[in-house]
């Protein structure tokens, strides 16, 4: 078996363990010490997953691979500070949502210093493709509401009812506690259920 | 609704991932190439250009001026030879006044009289350069008593 393979498995079987296997843990020893191959087998292996997340959070296909790419390049800068003892995918995707705040960070002084028509263009440009979609259908409601939701909610929201992770794994990698992270989640759930059933009474 | 279902769908395609992948080992390498470039060469470098900075400036630099030297007189350290004699009372005695002559104090008449009843030591001493002397006058006061009585 491969360690590219032995990743895949690893993610796909156990994502969320506390603790990263003897057989990943392999792999980022090997590319701390420099092996760029064993670097290259780190990123097929979790990429999908990063992409995934930053199109979550950005909604923009442009910006996801900017985001993959500046992920990858921080793990790879900071692969000697990674803890053995903590997962190495909760420490990715804390990079990730990291990456992904500077993006929109980036994104709103664009609106603030282009020209009206011009942030509108930018504005409209992140907006994912489900928009397009007709307003009645369920994925492009929750799309849009998730979208609507304060930045803080927002990212709550995606990685504890989304991502799936527990709320302790979410407050990792968002660098709060968990009791904020529930507050945030509690907030964002009755949000999005008055702005969908708000969009559901106006369409009937 | 199903919460999973918001943005479910993958937005990049495997063309997307290889470009990231080959961008990313391409700065790797990059990083890496100049991570290993040695410190000392860094070093050595940096001391190279900052010597041929300072060269240059020099070199562009206006010659300076050449300046006299002054000869310093030899301080000889014998022991002058001192010679003590008896001088002459001046006939007047002449004082330079620096301050305006309007400001000048007006000699006390006994201090007048005391200029020309007071004899005068003059000490000269000769160093072993000849255009070199010491000269050292002392007023010597006479020794009569005053304000006596008699």
């Amino acid at each position: 078996m491969t360690a590219e393979a032995l990743l895949t498995d690893q993610i796909e079987a156990t994502p969320r363990t506390s603790a990263t296997s003897p057989a990943l843990l392999a792999v980022i020893r090997a590319a701390r010490d420099g092996d760029e191959r064993a670097f290259e087998e780190i990123m097929f292996a979790s990429e999908r997953r990063v992409s995934l997340l930053a199109w979550r959070i950005l909604g923009d296909a442009e910006e996801v691979k900017e985001a993959t790419q500046e992920t990858f390049l921080r793990v790879f800068r900071h692969l000697r500070r990674f803890d053995e003892q903590l997962d190495f995918f909760g420490w990715l995707f804390r990079i990730a949502v990291n990456v992904c705040r500077d993006i929109e960070k980036g994104r709103r002084r664009r609106w603030i210093f282009a020209p009206f028509d011009q942030a509108m263009s930018v504005a409209s440009s992140h907006r994912s493709a489900d928009d397009t979609i007709a307003a009645n259908d369920d994925a492009a409601l929750l799309t849009r509401a998730i979208d609507a939701l304060p930045a803080k909610e927002r990212l709550a929201v995606i990685l504890r009812e989304v991502e799936e992770l527990t709320t302790e794994e979410a407050a990792t990698i968002l660098g709060i506690s968990p009791a904020t992270v529930r507050v945030q989640v509690s907030k964002a759930r009755a949000k999005l259920r008055v702005w969908i059933e708000a969009r559901r009474g106006g369409a009937r | 609704m199903n919460m999973n279902e918001f943005r479910s769908k993958q937005p990049l395609s495997e063309d997307d991932f290889a470009t990231i992948r080959r961008n990313v080992m391409t700065a790797i390498a990059a990083r890496n190439q100049r991570r290993f470039f040695p410190m000392a060469m860094r070093f050595a470098l940096a001391a190279a250009v900052v010597i041929a900075i300072g060269v240059t400036f020099i070199a562009k630099r206006p010659a300076p001026k050449a300046i006299e030297t002054v000869k310093q007189p030899v301080v000889i350290e014998k022991v002058p030879i001192a010679i003590a004699t008896v001088a002459p009372p001046p006939a007047t005695v002449t004082r330079v006044v620096a301050h305006h002559p309007r400001h000048r104090r007006a000699t006390h008449p006994r201090a007048e009289y005391a200029s020309t009843t007071q004899q005068n030591i003059r000490v000269e001493f000769r160093t072993s350069d000849p255009d070199v002397r010491i000269i050292w006058i002392a007023s010597q006061t006479p020794s009569t008593t005053t304000g006596g009585k008699s």
